[in-house]
């Protein structure tokens, strides 16, 4: 059993409570500032929030895994370093997203203080979907972050692009969510559980009904693809991350996608990562390797004739999707069953979410006041009107294709090995695909750069931000900070791998907490009404 | 008792009571009204059809009855050109069935103890979610308004529909939360529950005050009477949703309503003014909690019915004082005040019993 | 045939041709498919009825038959739309695709349902003692999914500010 913590509950689910906090306190600030003063520093107020909650989550680092006393914490959250891991990306990508919303939102008129309370319960719903260790919570906390995401892609209110974007994001991710549902119906039906852990003993068990079990993972599969972007769900990414503004979309590049990968990496691992599942009789794996590969060539081939910026880099994401999926497939066992991750898919998640940052916020920058167009002569020649900016961009597209030196590269790199590692060759065909992918890909990232350094047709064409500071200094840290993990990746390199790892633990935690898990069962019967219970917090 | 046996004794129990009772409580309730009125305006009311002579003026009230109800039934039975006939036709039916069902969960007599085994005498269905049932049902009276409105096709109706809509939905709100604050107290959603507690403690209203005037002021605006009287506004909509019905589609109508307001009474007696519990009176119960049936019983169900009537008769007092509201006041009224007094309540209600818990 | 089960069939039968009856013929005034949608609500509370779950069956009428699908009704009522708005109906490869994969959906699942009915639940299906009524629901809620509750607060909340960002005329 695990040694008895001292750490309290609340202090363990210390993040998700000031990150809600900065929440609710921005929005009760936006409701009593006046109708026309600046926002921004709400912005500033958010981040600092999510500053806070990283320091704490760095602390809980320390002392993880934690055991929740509570009695519905304890059910719903898994406090691991996996967890703990994923929040902490996704608490930098909503720091930096954040930062580059508080210059850009004003120059598109549309600088409402409820946009960052919005951010603080998108980021809260990512940082529950991470945690979660059953399928109820991880739901809840899906839909906080989509729904809040939902209404920041129409933020721009007075853009019919925006509209359209939230519209058409809402549309598909209703949908997408009624799988989600469905498959947790069909699941729970099969195994008669909604923890991910109950559901892998319940389905080890002969009883488990197998072919319902593959129906709900099938449904919980699409779900999944849709939440990633992954071919052939990826039909609205290009025109939601277009139509968004370019600090949602940030977000929907980072957060969303770490949350979603983080979730469901967790959910199949856990609940179905039994190696007899994986290609046998529930072959979410197979399903998963057909998919990256799809998504790999759909979003690197059409980027290629992407003019605008933005859906560039939408087509772009699909592409990393792909790569970023083939982590899963590298997962590794040990004879007992038991699953974890190698280093790969977080690592590769903060190196993408640090260079999505610096790109989209270079993308703020050149676009214009109240204008989404963001094509070729945007950045034409950015190299001599604003040369920080430009290696900026230069940094960030480097990194996502994955020149040394970068994030990118060490993340591709960490994915490849773990595959061919992890599979005895048998996906050897997946990484050769997804190195010619890298190599198509290089078309499109370096015509960016060429385009910002070489042409200068419309060097007169100034940089439109009047106040570009936090835009610049969020850009500017992300870059930054992807060239650091590049250049020195142990430390971030052995974090990912003691998270991926201790989803290893989670079975083990499970087994061993059996005893607090009988007495829980046992008190659910509700004898009486009126017998309370004692629950500690 | 078998479950066939046990449906039919329902079944039996639900015609005795709705059709025996409740139907002429409700009758009885329209001449209460224009009584009531003629009062209030200075009017005599209704006083043509006497059947013993003028000596006898309350006579008046069964002559008027009996020819109201030949005049429903003989009236041409009018259907509005391009109205979509059948839901024309279902729009009365949908409004009177759940004031029929509203019934199922009221007691208004004295049944055993919570807790107790036994039969409840005066009780269709001793459900366990009590009155969540009622407002289950209560909700679906909305579509009956609605969809004669449309059906109708015409601009008062549909206007009158949507009012409707838009009114019943904001005040069900309110009407609901200012019971939670009576089942957390009393910790039951069954009525009969509800109705033993206060005999024990106190009644409703001395507990949950406020609740109660929230309460009172949202039944008003659920049975869509004045100042609420939005949906049927004679001034600006004719008859509102009901304009195109005539005959016994429209009497149909009406009668739905009328349960309605007993049904809410009735309620509110059972939640606030404790129900058919006498005042310092004690109600007499065997070893199992059964109570003794006898000539206190009798009392009983009569207080019930008295109460009842004072409820009705202060509803039909305000109907009568306060003028109607304008559209924006009472969407106002229910969502920036109503609704945020009934949470405030709950909270304080909440408070105060861990405080003294 | 149990009684219990002739009854299960028709309320399912009735389910699921009253959700038809939502999307079937296209072009048709959106009011009905609200009705339809009204009346399966009822059938699927029967169902729960059935599985012994009573305050679920009230709940299902009270939220869903009683207050949502009512602001459906007001919302296709107040936009009152005419036939030529409402488009024709239209046919194409597509939608034969997406037909043809809904069916296919439905006869596997019916198919594995089926051929797996034995292998799940069963008679060793014992509820617990007061399954159903709101006091196991709100101890379910309260206490074992009292995380998820408050998440579904903050989700509500985000809803509202959602609702009033996108639609008020002024911000």
């Amino acid at each position: 059993m695990q040694a008895a913590t001292t750490t309290s509950d609340l202090a363990i689910i210390s993040p998700l409570f000031i990150v809600c906090a900065m929440g609710l306190v921005a929005l009760l600030v936006a409701v009593f500032t006046p109708k026309d003063s600046f926002k921004g520093w709400l912005g500033y107020v958010v981040a600092f929030g999510f500053a806070l909650a990283l320091v704490a989550v760095v602390w809980l680092w320390k002392q993880a895994p934690l055991t929740l006393s509570n009695e519905s914490l304890f059910f719903a959250l898994s406090v691991d370093h996996f967890g703990l891991g994923l929040t902490a990306v996704i608490l930098i990508g909503g720091l930096l997203a954040a930062l580059t919303a508080v210059d850009y939102l004003p120059s598109q008129r549309s600088d409402h203080g409820e946009y960052y309370a919005l951010v603080a319960f998108a980021v809260l719903g990512m940082m529950a979907m991470v945690m979660s260790a059953d399928m109820l919570t991880f739901f809840v906390a899906l839909e906080l972050m989509s729904i809040s995401v939902y209404v920041l892609a129409g933020f721009k209110r007075q853009s019919a692009f925006s509209t359209e974007a939230a519209m058409k994001y809402f549309v598909t991710g209703s949908f997408a969510s009624a799988l989600l549902l469905l498959g947790i119906a069909f699941t729970y039906g099969a195994t008669g559980s909604i923890r991910f852990t109950e559901i892998a003993e319940a389905l080890a068990s002969p009883q488990a009904s197998l072919p319902i079990a593959q129906f709900g993972v099938v449904m919980l599969l699409a779900a999944f693809f849709f939440k990633v972007a992954a071919a052939p769900f990826h039909m609205w990414t290009p025109d939601v991350y277009e139509g968004a503004p370019t600090s949602v979309t940030a977000l929907m590049a980072t957060g969303v996608k770490v949350a979603a990968f983080g979730g469901f990496a967790r959910m199949f691992l856990t609940a179905f990562g039994d190696a007899r599942f994986r290609t046998g009789d529930l072959p979410w794996e197979t399903i998963i390797a057909i998919v990256a590969v799809a998504s790999m060539f759909a979003g690197n081939l059409m980027a290629l004739a992407q003019k605008n910026l933005k859906r560039m880099l939408a087509y772009s994401a699909i592409a990393h999707t792909g790569y970023i999926m083939l982590a899963m497939l590298a997962a590794p066992t040990s004879g007992d069953g038991t699953v974890w991750l190698g280093p790969g898919l977080i690592f590769y998640l903060l190196g993408y979410t640090l260079a999505s940052i610096a790109a989209f916020g270079v993308a703020s920058v050149v676009s214009g006041n109240d204008v989404e167009d963001v094509n070729e002569v945007a950045y034409a020649g950015l190299a001599k009107r604003s040369p920080a900016h430009a290696l900026i961009l230069a940094v960030a597209m480097l990194s996502l294709l994955g020149i040394p030196l970068t994030a990118g590269f060490i993340g591709k790199l960490t994915i490849f090995a773990e595959v061919l590692d992890g599979s005895h060759n048998e996906y050897l065909w997946i990484v050769v695909v997804a190195v010619i992918n890298s190599i198509i890909s290089a078309f499109y990232y370096l015509r960016v750069i060429l385009v910002a350094y070489m042409r200068d047709e419309a060097a007169e064409r100034p940089i439109q931000l009047v106040s570009s500071r936090s835009l610049t200094l969020a850009a500017g840290l992300a870059a930054f900070l992807t060239l650091v993990v590049g250049l020195v990746p142990s430390r971030a390199l052995m974090a990912s791998g003691k998270a991926g790892g201790s989803l290893a633990d989670s079975k083990a935690r499970a087994a061993s907490t059996a005893t607090v898990n009988d007495v829980h069962t046992e008190a659910d019967a509700p004898a009486t009404a009126s017998a309370p219970k004692a629950t500690k917090l | 008792m078998s479950v066939g046996e046990l449906i039919l004794f329902g079944i039996i129990k639900f015609i005795a009571i709705v059709f025996g009772w409740v139907m002429l409580v409700a009758t009885v309730l329209t001449l209460m009204e224009r009584k009531q009125s003629a009062f209030m305006q200075n009017r005599v009311g209704p006083n043509r059809a006497f059947v013993f002579g003028k000596k006898f003026p309350l006579s008046a009230f069964i002559g008027h009855l009996l020819s109201d109800a030949l005049k429903v039934l003989v009236k041409e039975d009018f259907e509005p050109p391009r109205a979509n006939k059948w839901l024309h036709l279902l729009g009365p039916g949908i409004a009177v069935i759940p004031a029929w069902l509203l019934w199922v969960v009221i007691p208004f007599g004295p049944g055993p103890m919570p807790g107790a085994e036994g039969d409840h005498p005066f009780l269709i269905a001793n459900l366990n979610v009590g009155v969540l049932f009622m407002f289950a049902v209560m909700s679906l009276s909305v579509y009956g308004a609605t969809l004669g409105a449309w059906a109708s096709n015409s601009a008062y109706s549909l206007l009158g529909g949507l009012r409707t809509a838009a009114q019943m939905i904001s005040y069900e709100v309110t009407l609901g939360l200012n019971l939670v604050g009576v089942f957390m107290i009393f910790g039951s959603t069954r009525l009969n529950d509800i109705i033993w507690g206060q005999g024990q403690s106190a009644w409703g209203i001395f507990l949950q005050p406020v609740g109660f005037v929230l309460f009172l002021v949202a039944s008003i605006a659920e049975t869509k009477r004045a100042p609420f009287d939005l949906p049927e506004a004679e001034s600006e909509l004719a008859a509102g949703y009901f304009t195109e019905y005539s005959s016994m589609r429209f009497a149909v109508y009406s009668l739905g309503e009328f349960i309605g307001i007993v049904a809410v009474a009735a309620v509110a007696v059972c939640c606030f003014l404790g129900g058919w519990q006498i005042p310092w009176v004690e109600t007499p119960v065997d070893a199992s909690g059964v109570p003794i049936y006898g000539w206190l019983t009798v009392a009983q169900i009569a207080i019930f019915l008295f109460k009842m009537v004072i409820f009705i008769w202060l509803q039909m007092q305000i109907r009568w004082t306060l003028p109607r509201f304008r559209y924006d006041q009472l969407m106002k009224l229910g969502w920036l005040y109503l609704l945020p007094l009934s949470l405030l309540n709950l909270v304080v209600t909440a408070i105060i019993m861990y405080a003294v818990r | 045939m149990e009684f219990i089960q002739i009854v299960f069939w028709l309320l399912a039968a009735g389910a699921i041709l009253t959700s038809l009856m939502v999307v079937l013929p296209r072009g048709r005034n959106p009011l009905y498919g609200a009705l339809a949608l009204i009346l399966s609500f009822f059938f699927v509370a029967g169902i729960y009825v059935l599985l012994v779950a009573h305050t679920m069956a009230i709940l299902q009428i009270l939220v869903y038959a009683g207050a949502i699908m009512v602001l459906f009704t007001f919302v296709i009522m107040l936009l009152n739309l005419s036939k030529r708005e409402l488009g024709e109906e239209s046919k194409n490869l597509a939608q034969a695709l997406g037909v043809g994969a809904v069916a296919f959906i439905i006869i596997k699942s019916i198919i594995i349902v089926d051929a797996s009915a034995d292998s799940v639940g069963g008679d060793n299906l014992a509820l617990p003692k007061g399954f159903g009524t709101i006091e196991s629901i709100a101890d379910q809620m309260f206490h074992r999914h009292l995380l998820s509750f408050e998440l579904i607060a903050i989700l509500l909340l985000v809803a509202v500010i959602g609702a009033v960002v996108l639609a008020k005329r002024t911000l």
